[in-house]
C-alpha cells in the first residue's frame, strides 16, 4: 500500500497561517524590541486580523461547495468562512478594546496581542474541520490563551481567581469533551464527522449506550465552553474578574467557535440521535433562557449582569440549535446572523464599559452609570443603543437576529419553546432598561458637576473606533439586514 | 395618487427633525429657544404634509390609498409598505394635529433636558404615524415596539415621583402582549404558506379556523393590554398619573388608540371567525370597563387619576362597537377614537396647566376657581362637556353611533353600557363643581393666573375640533364609511374549513449527500 499524501488546499489555510504568523510576529517583535508603545503592536495585530479577513473574504465567492484540506482535519466551506469573519470581527474588535484598556499599560503588552491571536487561531481551527480530534485541539489552542489572559494581570487578586478557576473547570470540561470524542469513536469507529454520519446512516445507534452517552458527554464539554445552562456556574466569577478588556473578548469570541463547532456535530450526526437528544437541547435552551435573564435581574455588578445576559443568550442560540437540529435550514442561517449581531452589541457593551472608567479605575457598579446619559452623552447613547438591541428591540440588530432565530424555530414547530423564548425576553428588557433608567433617570453621582462636563468627552481613539463600528453594525443590521441575512442563510449549508 | 411619497415624508419628518437636534446644543436659553423651534418647524411641516393627504384622500373608496412600497428583506418576503384608508385617515390626523400641541405646551413646562425631551417626542410621533400606516407585519412590528422606547423616557425621565415604577410597568406590560404578537405573526406567516408579510395577502385569505383562537388571543391580547381593556388595565393609571402633561395627552390620544386600531385593522379581520367566537367575551369585558372605570373615576380625588380612569370607560365603547359587528359599532368605534384622542388630551392639558400653578391636583385643594380664572373655567366645562358626550359637542356623536350599533346586536349590553354615560356625567359634573364652583375660593387659589396667550392657543385648536366634529361630523365620516363598510364585511366572513392534513416532517436531519445517493438505489426496484 502506498501512502496518500492528502490534499491541501493552500489558500483556504491563509486566514489561519496568517493569523499564526502575525501572532509569531508579535511576540518576536515585542521580545526583540522591547518598547513601552503599544501602538505599534497593536496596529501590527489589527493589520494581521484584516488581512486574515481580507483572505477569508477573497477566497469565498466562487467556493465549490467547500474544500476538506488533511483529509478533513481543515474544511472550509461557507459556513466555516463565515464564521472565520464573525471571529475575526470580533477579535478585531476585542483588540480595540484592549488597546483603550488604561489598566493594561502597566501589564506587557506584547504577550497580550499574541495570546489574542493564538486563541483566534484556535477558534478558527475548531470551526473550520469536520474531526473531532481538530476541535479538540483548536478548544485547548483557545482555552490555553483564555486562562492566561484571564489571569493576565498578575497582581490582580480577582483576576488570579477568575483564571484558576476556569482553568480548573476548563479542564473537567475538556475532559468531558475528549471522553465523550473517545465513546463515540468506539460506538461508531471514527473522529471524523462525515465517516461517523455515514456510518450512522447504515448502521443506526440512537439505542447504543457508548454513542448516546458520548454525545451527552461532548453536550457537556461544549455546553460548558458557551456557558449554557447547567454548566454555566464559572461564567460570572470569570467574567467579573478578568480583565474587562478580556471578559469582552472571552463573551463573544469563544462563544462563537464553540457553538460552531457544537452546530456541526449536531448538523451531521445529532440527526441519528433521536428524539431524546433533541429534548435534552430543548430543555436546556429553555433552562440556559430562563436561568440567564432571571439571575441577571439581581446583579449589581455590570460586567456580572453582562456575564447573565450572555448566558441567556447562549439560550438562545440553543433555540437555533434545537431547530438545526430537525433539519430547518433557516435555523443555521439565523444562528449565523445572531452571533454576528451578538458580537457587535455585547463587544460595544463592554467597551463602553471599559471606556466609562476614570484615570485607569474602572466603573464596573451599575450605580456608578447613574445620569451618565449627561455627563458622558456619547458614551450614554452608544450604550443605550447596546442595551435596546441586547433586549431585541427594533430598530436594532438584536431584534432582527431574534426575529431570524424564531421563526426558524416556528417553522421547524417548536411553538413552545418559542414563547418561553419571548417571555425571556420580556424579562431580560427588565434589567437592559435598568441600566437606561440608571443612565438618563437618575441624577449623576455626588462630585459629578452636569454642566461642567457637558464639554466634549474624552473617549480614547481605539474606543472610539470601536465604538462607531459596533453602533454602526448595531443600527444597520437591524434597518438594512437584507444582504447580511441572504449571506448568512447561504453559509448556512454544510459540507457533509 | 400625487407624485410625492407623502406617508413616507409624513412618516420620518419628524424623526429627520429629531436626528437634527443631535447638533443643537441645549445649555443655554437661546439654545433651548433653537431647539424648540427646530423641532416645532418639524412637527408643523408633518401637519401639513398630513393635511395634503387629507385633502387629497379619496371618499366613496374602501381600499388602501397612498400607497408607497419598496423590497426590504425580500429573502423573508418583508417589504417597506404603507398606505392608509379611512380607518386610519383619521388616527393620523389626530397624531399630526396632538404632536405639535403638546410640543407648544411644554415649552412652557419642560426646562430640564429639553432636547431629549423634543427628540423623544418626535421618534414618538414617527413611531405612532408609522403603525397607523403599516401594511407589513414586520414593519408595524418595529414601529409598535419602537415606539415604547421614547414614551418609556418620556414618563421616566422628566414623570413625577414614582415615574421610574410606572415607566417600567408600562414597558413590561406592553412588551409581554406584543412578544406574543410576535409569535403569532410567525406563526401566521408559516401556517398560510404565503411566505409573505404582507398584511392586505393574510386579510384576504384567513387562516384555517383550528388555528384562529390561538392566534386572535395572542393579537387580541397584545391589543387588549394596550388599550386597556379591563383586566389589563392596572398599568395605565401609574403610567397617566406619572407621565408629564405632554406624555400623558399623547399616551391618551394617541397611544391607547394603537390598541383599538389594533384589534380593529389585525385581529378581527384577520381571525373573523374567532374574533365572533370571542365576542361576547370582549363585550362584556369591555362593558365591564366602561362601569368599573366610571365608578373608580367617580372616588379619585386626583383630577389626573380621574381622567385616566375614565379613559379606560371611554375606551370600553370603542371596544363595545368594534365587537358589535356593524356599520354603526365600526364607524362609531373610530369617531370615538378621535373623540376620545381631542377630549382626553385636551382634559390632561387641562390639569397640567392647572397643576402647574398650584403644584396640586387633589379636587380638595380646589374649589370656587372659576371665579380667579373665568376663562379656564370655561375651557374647563366645555371639554368636559364633551367628554360627558353632550349633544352638539364631538364626544356625543361618537358615543350614540356606537350605542346603536351596539343596541343592534345586543339590547342588553347596550343599556348597560349607556349607564356608563350617565356614571360619566356624575363623575365629571361633580369634580367641575367641586373644582371650579363649589363656594369661595381658598386664599392659595385666590392669586392664580388665567390663562396665557401659549395655553390659549394650546387649547383653542382643541376647543374647535370639538364643536366642529360635534356639529358637522359628516366629511370626516364620510372618509370613515366606506372603510367601515369594507370592514364589516370582512369581519362577518365566515371561515370554517378545517386544518389541511400536514405534511409528514421528517424526524432526522438529511443524510450526507453521498450517502442518500447509495439508499435512493436500495429503494430502486
Amino acid at each position: 500500500m502506498t501512502p496518500v499524501f492528502p490534499v491541501i488546499h493552500w489558500p483556504y489555510l491563509l486566514p489561519v497561517i496568517f493569523v499564526v504568523l502575525g501572532a509569531v510576529a508579535v511576540l518576536l517583535w515585542d521580545t526583540f524590541f522591547r518598547s513601552r508603545d503599544r501602538t505599534f503592536l497593536a496596529a501590527l495585530t489589527l493589520t494581521t486580523l484584516a488581512a486574515a479577513g481580507g483572505a477569508t473574504l477573497s477566497a469565498l465567492p466562487g467556493l465549490p461547495g467547500g474544500a476538506v484540506s488533511f483529509g478533513g482535519m481543515f474544511v472550509f466551506d461557507r459556513f466555516s468562512g463565515f464564521v472565520f469573519i464573525l471571529i475575526l470581527i470580533a477579535s478585531f474588535i476585542s483588540v480595540l478594546i484592549a488597546a483603550a484598556q488604561m489598566s493594561l499599560d502597566e501589564a506587557p503588552a506584547g504577550e497580550y496581542f499574541a495570546l489574542i491571536l493564538f486563541a483566534t487561531s484556535g477558534m478558527m481551527l475548531m470551526a473550520g474541520t469536520r474531526n473531532m480530534l481538530m476541535i479538540f485541539i483548536g478548544l485547548e489552542i483557545l482555552s490555553l490563551s483564555l486562562y492566561v489572559l484571564a489571569g493576565y494581570l498578575r497582581f490582580d487578586l480577582r483576576g488570579n481567581e477568575a483564571a484558576l478557576k476556569y482553568f480548573l473547570l476548563g479542564s473537567f470540561a475538556a475532559g468531558f469533551l475528549l471522553f465523550g470524542m473517545a465513546m463515540i469513536y468506539g460506538a461508531a469507529g471514527s473522529v471524523d464527522l462525515a465517516r461517523i454520519a455515514s456510518h450512522l446512516h447504515s448502521h443506526p445507534l440512537s439505542r447504543n449506550p457508548a454513542f448516546m452517552l458520548g454525545l451527552g458527554f461532548i453536550t457537556v464539554g461544549l455546553g460548558f465552553k458557551v456557558a449554557a445552562v447547567p454548566f454555566n456556574m464559572w461564567a460570572p466569577d470569570v467574567y467579573e474578574g478578568a480583565p474587562t478588556a478580556v471578559t469582552a473578548f472571552m463573551s463573544v469570541g469563544p462563544k462563537a467557535a464553540a457553538f460552531a463547532a457544537f452546530f456541526r456535530i449536531v448538523l451531521m450526526v445529532g440527526g441519528y440521535a433521536g428524539e431524546n437528544f433533541i429534548a435534552v437541547l430543548w430543555v436546556m435552551a429553555a433552562l440556559t433562557m430562563t436561568v440567564g435573564n432571571l439571575v441577571a435581574i439581581w446583579q449589581a455588578n455590570i460586567k456580572r449582569m453582562l456575564a447573565f445576559s450572555s448566558i441567556a443568550h447562549a439560550g438562545y442560540i440553543l433555540v437555533a440549535l434545537v431547530a438545526a437540529q430537525r433539519g430547518e435550514a433557516l435555523a443555521t442561517g439565523g444562528f449565523l446572523y445572531y452571533l454576528l449581531v451578538y458580537s457587535f452589541m455585547n463587544l460595544g457593551a463592554f467597551c463602553v464599559v471599559v471606556a466609562s472608567g476614570r484615570g485607569g479605575e474602572e466603573r464596573t457598579r451599575i450605580a456608578d452609570f447613574a445620569g451618565m446619559g449627561y455627563t458622558r452623552p456619547v458614551l450614554a447613547a452608544a450604550m443605550a443603543i447596546f442595551m435596546v438591541s441586547l433586549a431585541g428591540l427594533p430598530p436594532t440588530g438584536g431584534f432582527v437576529a431574534k426575529f431570524y432565530i424564531f421563526s426558524a424555530a416556528i417553522k421547524a414547530g417548536y411553538v413552545w419553546l418559542v414563547v418561553v423564548a419571548v417571555l425571556n425576553s420580556v424579562i431580560s428588557v427588565y434589567y437592559y432598561l435598568r441600566l437606561i433608567v440608571v443612565m438618563y433617570m437618575q441624577e449623576p453621582g455626588a462630585g459629578v458637576d452636569e454642566g461642567a462636563v457637558a464639554g466634549p468627552e474624552r473617549v480614547s481613539s481605539y474606543a472610539f473606533a470601536a465604538l462607531l463600528l459596533a453602533v454602526i453594525a448595531t443600527l444597520e443590521l437591524g434597518l438594512f439586514p437584507g444582504a447580511v441575512i441572504e449571506f448568512a442563510l447561504r453559509s448556512g449549508v454544510l459540507l457533509n | 395618487m400625487s407624485e410625492l411619497p407623502l406617508i413616507t415624508l409624513m412618516v420620518f419628518l419628524p424623526l429627520i427633525g429629531g436626528l437634527l437636534l443631535i447638533f443643537v446644543g441645549d445649555a443655554d436659553e437661546a439654545g433651548r429657544a433653537r431647539v424648540r423651534a427646530i423641532s416645532m418647524a418639524f412637527a408643523l411641516l408633518t401637519l401639513a404634509v398630513s393635511a395634503a393627504v387629507y385633502a387629497g384622500f379619496r371618499e366613496n373608496f374602501a381600499g388602501m390609498q397612498f400607497v408607497e412600497r419598496a423590497e426590504w428583506i425580500p429573502r423573508f418576503g418583508i417589504s417597506y409598505y404603507v398606505g392608509l384608508d379611512g380607518i386610519s385617515l383619521p388616527l393620523i390626523l389626530l397624531t399630526t394635529i396632538l404632536t405639535p400641541i403638546v410640543l407648544l405646551y411644554s415649552w412652557g413646562e419642560v426646562e430640564k433636558r429639553v432636547r431629549l425631551f423634543q427628540m423623544a417626542l418626535l421618534f414618538l410621533e414617527t413611531g405612532m404615524l408609522g403603525v397607523f400606516v403599516s401594511l407589513d407585519f414586520f414593519l408595524f412590528y418595529v414601529f409598535w415596539e419602537g415606539m415604547l422606547i421614547p414614551m418609556y423616557l418620556i414618563i421616566g425621565v422628566w414623570g413625577g415621583p414614582r415615574r421610574i415604577y410606572a415607566a417600567v410597568k408600562f414597558f413590561l406590560y406592553t412588551m409581554a402582549g406584543s412578544v406574543l404578537m410576535l409569535v403569532a405573526i410567525l406563526w401566521l406567516y408559516f401556517e398560510t404558506g404565503a411566505e409573505t408579510f404582507d398584511i392586505l395577502v393574510h386579510l384576504d385569505k384567513p387562516v384555517h379556523y383550528a388555528l384562529q383562537g390561538w392566534l386572535f388571543a395572542a393579537f387580541a391580547l397584545s391589543f387588549a393590554i394596550k388599550v386597556p381593556i379591563f383586566p389589563f388595565h392596572t398599568w395605565l393609571p401609574d403610567a397617566h398619573v406619572e407621565a408629564p402633561t405632554a406624555g400623558s395627552v399623547i399616551l391618551a390620544g394617541v397611544m391607547l388608540k394603537m390598541g383599538t386600531y389594533g384589534l380593529m385593522r389585525l385581529a378581527m379581520p384577520l381571525f373573523p371567525t374567532a374574533a365572533r367566537d370571542f365576542a361576547p367575551l370582549f363585550m362584556t369585558l369591555a362593558v365591564i370597563g366602561i362601569v368599573y372605570g366610571a365608578l373608580v373615576a367617580m372616588v379619585q380625588d386626583d383630577i389626573k387619576k380621574l381622567v385616566a380612569y375614565s379613559s379606560v370607560s371611554h375606551l370600553g365603547f370603542v371596544v363595545l362597537g368594534l365587537f358589535s359587528f356593524n356599520l354603526l359599532g365600526a364607524s362609531g368605534g373610530v369617531l370615538q377614537m378621535v373623540n376620545h384622542g381631542i377630549s382626553t388630551g385636551a382634559l390632561f392639558l387641562i390639569v397640567g396647566m392647572i397643576y402647574s400653578r398650584r403644584h396640586t391636583r387633589l379636587i380638595s385643594d380646589f374649589g370656587g376657581i372659576a371665579r380667579v380664572m373665568p376663562v379656564f373655567a370655561v375651557f374647563f366645562v366645555i371639554t368636559s362637556f364633551s367628554s360627558i358626550g353632550l349633544p352638539g359637542l364631538n364626544g356625543f356623536v361618537g358615543e350614540f353611533t356606537i350605542l346603536a350599533g351596539a343596541f343592534d346586536r345586543s339590547p342588553f349590553f347596550a343599556v348597560v353600557a349607556a349607564s356608563g354615560v350617565v356614571l360619566a356625567a356624575v363623575y365629571m359634573l361633580w369634580m367641575l363643581q367641586r373644582v371650579l364652583f363649589g363656594g369661595d375660593p381658598s386664599p392659595a387659589n385666590l392669586g392664580l393666573r388665567d390663562l396665557g396667550v401659549r395655553e390659549w392657543c394650546v387649547l383653542a385648536p382643541l376647543i374647535a375640533l370639538m364643536f366642529g366634529l360635534g356639529l358637522y361630523p359628516k366629511p370626516i365620516l364620510n372618509k370613515i364609511e366606506p372603510s367601515a363598510k369594507a370592514w364589516v364585511e370582512q369581519v362577518n366572513r365566515r371561515v370554517l374549513h378545517v386544518k389541511p392534513p400536514p405534511e409528514p416532517r421528517l424526524a432526522r436531519a438529511p443524510a450526507p449527500v453521498f450517502v442518500e445517493a447509495r439508499s435512493l438505489k436500495a429503494v430502486r426496484p
